[in-house]
């Protein structure tokens, strides 16, 4: 059985932390920014999604902080998550280029 | 003002994970919520574009599921649903906390989504049970939008029982039934001979499961005899 491709949100998250440590909301506008505001991560499906890559050891809390009373976690890409995101980018970027190479070859025009 | 209120209602709506999430994550994700608020937002509400469905890596293979896209129960708010069934006994005409009533009001329930849907951050449908405190969860879709896809449902729920510590409430057993046609659950056949659901003790046309067109006492189905209210009746039914 073939493995499964790593979702989308999924690997904005972690290519959110792949430039360093972030917190809850830093994810969630980073993830916007890098998506071209395609995305927008939820709250519930950012600690859902955060609690699973954890548990996983792809992410791990880098430091706590509090401001206006408020406890502010950063995450930061372990190096298991670094490599995990290194070869979904290889992959994705393989599956990017086949695509314009085919229309190219078929003499496609779109 | 509203934000004292608005972090209260959040609040409310943390109350629906687990105990260890609320203790672990809880604050944190408040603070999250609280800062993706509109200026003077006073209630959690449920507008914005949906959030990525499916999130899943290599590792996890049944995947974790986003809890943008509820589905699996019935339970829409609209007539016939838990909710309205609800509703009814308590005398009320439409939901409360903003959500509107209507057959096809699927509610996306997320993390801003408002008053009586009350899941935080959207919990996943399957995760929202009834026990413990707070409003019936309201589970499904948002109104409009394909949530029609079975796999991922069944996917969902493998993970549950494979024990994916999913943060989220505890859930019921009814929490993980499958929901109608359309709202991502398990397609049932269309109502027919032998498929008619009403809710028990309702009255004829409250179809808690509502899947297919409503049956109408009386009125002939497709085989041409009139339409016998519990087919599956006093006798097949345990």
């Amino acid at each position: 059985m073939t493995q499964r491709a790593m979702q989308e949100a999924t690997f904005l998250i972690l290519t959110a932390l792949a430039a360093g440590s972030q917190h809850g909301y830093g994810i969630i506008t980073d993830v916007k920014e890098i998506s071209g505001d395609r995305v927008r991560l939820r709250a519930g499906t950012l600690y859902t999604a955060l609690d699973r890559l954890r548990a996983d050891g792809l992410i791990a809390v880098d430091r706590e902080e509090v401001v206006e009373n408020r406890l502010r976690r950063y995450y930061r890409l372990t190096p298991d998550g670094s490599d995990l995101l290194a070869v979904e980018a290889a992959r994705l970027r393989a599956n990017a280029d086949a695509a314009p190479r085919r229309l190219n070859l078929a003499g496609g025009t779109t | 003002m509203s934000e004292a209120s608005l972090e209260r209602a959040y609040r409310r709506m943390l109350a629906w994970y687990p105990r260890g999430f609320q203790a672990e994550q809880g604050d944190e994700m408040l603070g999250v919520l609280m800062a993706s608020a509109r200026e003077g937002q006073r209630r959690p509400t449920r507008s914005g574009p949906p959030d990525p469905g499916h999130l899943s890596y290599p590792s996890t293979p049944g995947g974790i599921r986003a809890p943008s896209v509820a589905q699996t129960h019935p339970d829409t708010g609209g007539p016939g649903g838990h909710a309205d069934h609800d509703r009814r006994r308590a005398g009320q005409r439409r939901p409360a906390g903003g959500q509107r009533g209507g057959g096809h009001h699927r509610g996306d329930v997320r993390a801003d989504s408002g008053g009586h849907a009350g899941r935080p951050g959207g919990l996943p449908a399957h995760r929202a049970g009834r026990r413990g405190r707070g409003p019936r969860a309201v589970r499904a879709g948002r109104r409009g939008q394909p949530t029609g896809n079975d796999e991922r449902g069944r996917a969902e729920i493998r993970g549950a029982d494979r024990g994916h510590a999913l943060p989220g409430p505890r859930a019921g057993p009814r929490a993980v039934r499958p929901g109608p046609a359309g709202l991502g659950g398990v397609r049932r056949p269309a109502a027919g001979p032998g498929h008619v659901h009403r809710a028990r003790g309702g009255p004829a046309g409250a179809d808690r499961h509502s899947l297919g067109p409503r049956p109408d006492a009386g009125v002939p189905d497709r085989s041409g005899r009139p339409h016998v209210r519990h087919r599956l009746g006093a006798a097949g039914r345990s």
